[in-house]
């Protein structure tokens, strides 16, 4: 009956925009026209759902292309552009105003108690084999790979971590279920969380892995060379990640539901093809996207500078930094380019934490002194270092939050923003640093000279991170703190981290948008996010603890029975409460609204995690002649304002 | 000979199983492992990890296994002519380096070709030129080849032929042709590419050939032997190259035993900075990111042809130099 009501009223509805509806036929790209006249494919019609997703275009309806040139540093997934598990293929899609809408599904409805959410699909939806989109994928990614705990992909429902059930409501209705309020669930739909591998996966190609759907999956793993089906089934998932070299050449082509497929990788060139069941059309009904094909070529990171103001670059969203600000500007018009300035987020790309739980007893009580943190913060000049490293493209901020829902006017004139060199000396003197040896350098309640190392990592940063401190140890140095810099290879420093062993992390302090913090970010403000880890010892404990408290693990999956690390005090627990009750809240609510200022508040107080310059731009290069480049907000995909979300309208005027 | 050839042989073989053992164990020796590595790079993303993750990810990737089993299993699938496969690039080493093998000897092969023709002639020159205006220029050339770091120069040169001559920066192919299947154009594309990678990485081992042949010639110049051949009345041309010269000529064969790795594998710096799709920049990588069966693989092909080329250079010695002959023992 309830389904009757439903067709019936869609059929209203269509009856209703019929004459926009049917009066505008689908076109699509001349290369596939080709194809169909040739018999290859079957008519635009007939790949495109019933109700297709129409793309409000930034600018202006585009013009169907042939190849963009992108150059990315390495031929890792989640670079600029090459995004394999994600791009454009979330279920849902965030707007600027934090409402989530429609995206790859039609609508979501989340129900009043927080604890169910419907998802309808779009019906005639087809993945990029030809083969229907349907309910059936979404159960079978929490059914055969997020439930089951044989393949790795029980390790992953962290991303919706709280739901226990997946329920087939009819072929393009799915229902997922949850026993506690979970109502972060409806904005992750607009997230990676709502993207291929987690929300949905391609049943029709993979359950032939998959022992529940197909006695013979070991047989068939020892055909594809495996040794179980557990080990085929990760590899044909997960493996998805991973450049998928070898899906290709197996002629396993992974099916995807993204505007592009990849069809080659190699470790110098990717190359991705137009995806000709894409499901999304501009508003004149013209299939997307309007590039057939994307050409990424691998290099270093110079030579890319090097050949973006050679004009060899149509797009970069990645590899262009500040550092280089003049390079691009001087030579935009012998290049042809663009060199855009996004001002969307708070993003200070150099920031430091001190370690509240360093193994030091002399330090320690030091370090966990808040007059200290205040103290460092005061004696750096942001001032000068926004002017001689950034180009005063930002501005100094300790507490770089912009543009959130809660209130900010109080943050905006942090007081600790300032640079003052004699309050930072009475500070130090207060805190128990205030005899000096003959030298200068401030020595520690024991007689020795109290000193500091910042650490960070070698890899993968920009040139500007060791300029930056560089001035920040002159600076410390000044008020008589001896300082060190140790940068480590990336993965000695996460050894570092985790060992306890950093006594002031540093590494880029990016907030990201407000609602990528309220979907994922719990250890961020509860003990420090990867980067800028400030209390290793209290995470360890803390996220051992909440799987203890949620029930997942008992304390015996630990060793000797007790949680590892150390508890921390009441009020560090009540912070990561306070992360956990956030979740409960929708975003943007005034209960939202309340519980984050709680937790803003508490960190811009305490400063456990300090910017020195921030409101920087992203920068990001464009050639002139590309349309429709997204020049602010991003939707919900804000990895670093990358193009996961809005890259099927791009194209050249 | 030929019993010495063999006896050397098998010398080698010992030597690679040994080097196999210090390489895997080197390679291991820094804190954590591939896994770190992919770790680092799923935090970067953001993306949660789970100790359930990091164990499944382990034993895939058999790096809970003791190192010696590791090692046994690598040498196993060695000696079958497996090299195992890449994990970073999640496909089969063999197949990695073979793509890259053939541009790597392409662009060293005739780096080395060119290096040869015009620093032996300048070297010659330079010695039985001493002093000369010529000479000097030779040398002060020399001089600032091996005093700049390739990679500078790679930087300097990339710049200076974009600003002058417009031609596209970095890598061997324009981006028309970076994914495209070979062809005429491709190859066209290709031999305009060449020139900047030649000259950079080609300057540092014309200045040292130069000043190497100049210092050795000078020294035998003067020796008896020439004067003798000058007395006998032998022409000047043909004295020089058939006695002095060849003599001369020892230091460089003896380092063709380096040579043969550094073609698979040399100026790495410089193939960073200009992009270029060889063997060196892909071991740098693989030892980065603790890719071991990678890094592991392509040490032990250079080990191979390091010792290879050491067994030719010797053999080439003793049929250019009639002082060298192999001990008889008795």
């Amino acid at each position: 009956m309830k389904r009757a009501i439903r067709i019936t009223s869609a059929i209203l509805v269509m009856c209703l925009l019929g004459a926009a509806v049917w009066a505008q036929p689908y076109s699509e790209a001349p290369t596939l026209e080709a194809q169909v006249a040739a018999g290859e494919l079957p008519s635009v019609d007939e790949r495109l759902p019933l109700n297709p997703a129409v793309m409000e275009p930034l600018e202006s309806v585009g013009a169907y292309s042939d190849t963009i040139f992108v150059f990315v540093p390495d031929n890792s997934p989640w670079n600029t552009l090459q995004e394999e598990t994600e791009r454009g293929s979330y279920l849902g899609y965030i707007r600027a105003d934090n409402e989530v809408v429609g995206n790859l599904a039609e609508s979501f409805e989340l129900a009043d108690d927080f604890k169910s959410l419907t998802i309808h699909l779009r019906e005639g939806a087809k993945w990029s084999d030809g083969h229907p989109f349907t309910a059936d994928d979404v159960v079978f990614a929490f059914d055969a790979f997020h439930f089951d705990s044989r393949v790795s992909g029980s390790s992953q429902p962290f991303w919706l971590n709280k739901v226990r059930r997946a329920i087939k409501v009819d072929d393009y209705t799915v229902r997922l279920e949850t026993d506690d309020p979970f109502p972060v669930m409806l904005a992750k739909m607009g997230e990676p969380a709502g993207g291929d591998w987690h929300a949905y996966l391609p049943r029709h190609y993979l359950e032939k892995f998959h022992i529940d759907y197909n006695p013979d999956a070991n047989e068939v793993a020892a055909e594809f060379g495996f040794d179980s089906w557990e080990q085929a089934f990760d590899a044909y998932d997960r493996e998805y990640q991973n450049g998928f070299q070898h899906l290709i050449e197996d002629g396993e082509l992974r099916p995807t539901m993204q505007p592009w497929i990849l069809t080659e990788v190699t470790d110098t060139t990717k190359v991705h093809v137009r995806n000709p069941y894409f499901w999304k059309v501009d508003p004149e009904g013209k299939q997307l996207p309007y590039i057939d094909r994307i050409v990424t070529g691998i290099a270093d990171p110079e030579t890319i500078n090097l050949k973006i103001i050679a004009g060899e670059v149509d797009l970069d969203y990645g590899v262009a930094n500040v550092a280089n600000f003049a390079l691009y500007k001087e030579n935009e018009a012998a290049g042809g380019y663009t060199t855009l300035e996004l001002q969307d987020q708070g993003n200070a790309p150099v920031g430091f934490a001190v370690n509240q739980t360093i193994d030091d007893p002399i330090k320690r009580p030091i370090f966990q002194d808040l007059r200290f943190r205040q103290a460092l913060s005061l004696a750096i000049n942001a001032g000068e270092i926004n002017e001689t490293v950034f180009f005063g493209l930002g501005r100094p901020m300790v507490f770089p939050v912009v543009g959130t829902s809660f209130h900010l006017s109080e943050w905006d004139d942090n007081p600790f923003d300032g640079y003052d060199i004699d309050r930072a000396n009475a500070l130090l003197d207060e805190v128990g640093l205030e005899n000096r040896n003959g030298a200068g350098w401030r020595l520690g309640p024991d007689g020795e000279p109290f000193t500091l190392t910042m650490e960070g990592r070698t890899v993968g940063e920009e040139s500007t991170t060791f300029a930056a401190l560089e001035l920040m140890k002159e600076y410390w140095e000044a008020v008589g703190l001896q300082t060190e810099i140790k940068l480590s290879e990336r993965a000695l420093h996460i050894e570092r981290r985790d060992g306890n062993l950093i006594e002031v992390n540093t590494g880029p302090f990016t907030l990201g948008s407000e609602a990528r913090q309220y979907m994922i970010d719990r250890e961020f403000w509860a003990h420090g996010s990867h980067d800028l880890n400030w209390a290793p010892l209290w995470g360890d404990w803390l996220m051992a603890w909440i799987q203890v408290e949620e029930g997942t693990r008992t304390l015996e999956d630990f060793a000797d029975g007790v949680l590892p690390g150390e508890e921390p005090p009441q009020i560090y627990k009540d912070l990561f409460m306070w992360n956990e009750e956030r979740s409960r809240t929708v975003l943007g609510s005034p209960e939202y609204i309340e519980i984050s200022q709680k937790i803003f508040d508490f960190h811009h107080d305490n400063m456990l995690m300090q910017g020195v310059v921030g409101g920087m731009p992203q920068l990001a290069i464009a050639k002139s002649n590309l349309g429709n480049v997204p020049t602010g907000y991003f939707g919900s995909a804000i990895w670093f304002g990358d193009l996961l979300i809005e890259s099927e309208q791009l194209y050249f005027k | 000979m030929a019993s010495y050839i063999v006896r050397r042989i098998i010398y080698m073989i010992g030597l690679l199983v040994v080097l196999s053992f210090v390489t895997f164990a080197i390679i291991q020796l820094p804190p954590g492992d591939y896994l770190s590595t992919y770790i680092a790079n799923l935090e970067a993303q953001r993306i949660p990890i789970t100790d359930e993750l990091i164990e499944s990810l382990r034993v895939r990737y058999g790096l809970g296994d003791p190192f010696l089993v590791q090692y046994s299993k690598w040498m196993r699938s060695l000696l079958r002519g497996d090299m195992g496969d890449s994990f970073m690039l999640n496909r089969p080493v063999n197949q990695v380096i073979g793509t890259r093998l053939a541009l790597s000897v392409t662009l060293s092969l005739s780096t080395l070709v060119l290096v040869y023709l015009i620093a032996i002639p300048i070297g010659i020159y330079s010695a039985t030129h001493q002093h000369s205006v010529g000479d000097y220029i030779a040398t002060v050339f020399g001089f600032l080849g091996l005093a700049t770091p390739n990679f500078l120069l790679a930087l300097i040169l990339m710049y200076l032929t974009f600003t002058y001559f417009g031609w596209a920066p970095g890598g061997l192919f324009s981006r028309e042709y970076m994914a495209a299947e070979w062809s005429f154009g491709k190859v066209v594309d290709l031999i305009k590419h060449l020139p900047v990678p030649l000259i950079v990485i080609g300057t540092a081992g014309t200045a040292e050939i130069i000043r190497i042949l100049r210092g050795s010639l000078l020294d035998e110049l003067g020796k008896q032997y020439v004067v003798t051949a000058r007395t006998k009345g032998v022409g000047e041309r043909r004295l020089l190259i058939k006695y002095p010269v060849r003599v001369a000529l020892n230091p460089i064969i003896s380092t063709i035993g380096g040579l043969l790795p550094a073609i698979i594998s040399g100026a790495t710096l410089t193939a960073i900075v200009l992009s270029l799709p060889t063997i060196g920049p892909l071991l740098l990588q693989a030892l980065q990111s603790q890719d071991m069966f990678l890094a592991g693989s392509i040490i032990m092909l250079l080990s191979a042809l390091g010792l290879i080329g050491t067994l030719i250079s010797d053999l080439l010695l003793v049929a250019i130099d009639p002082r060298i002959r192999f001990e008889v023992k008795g």
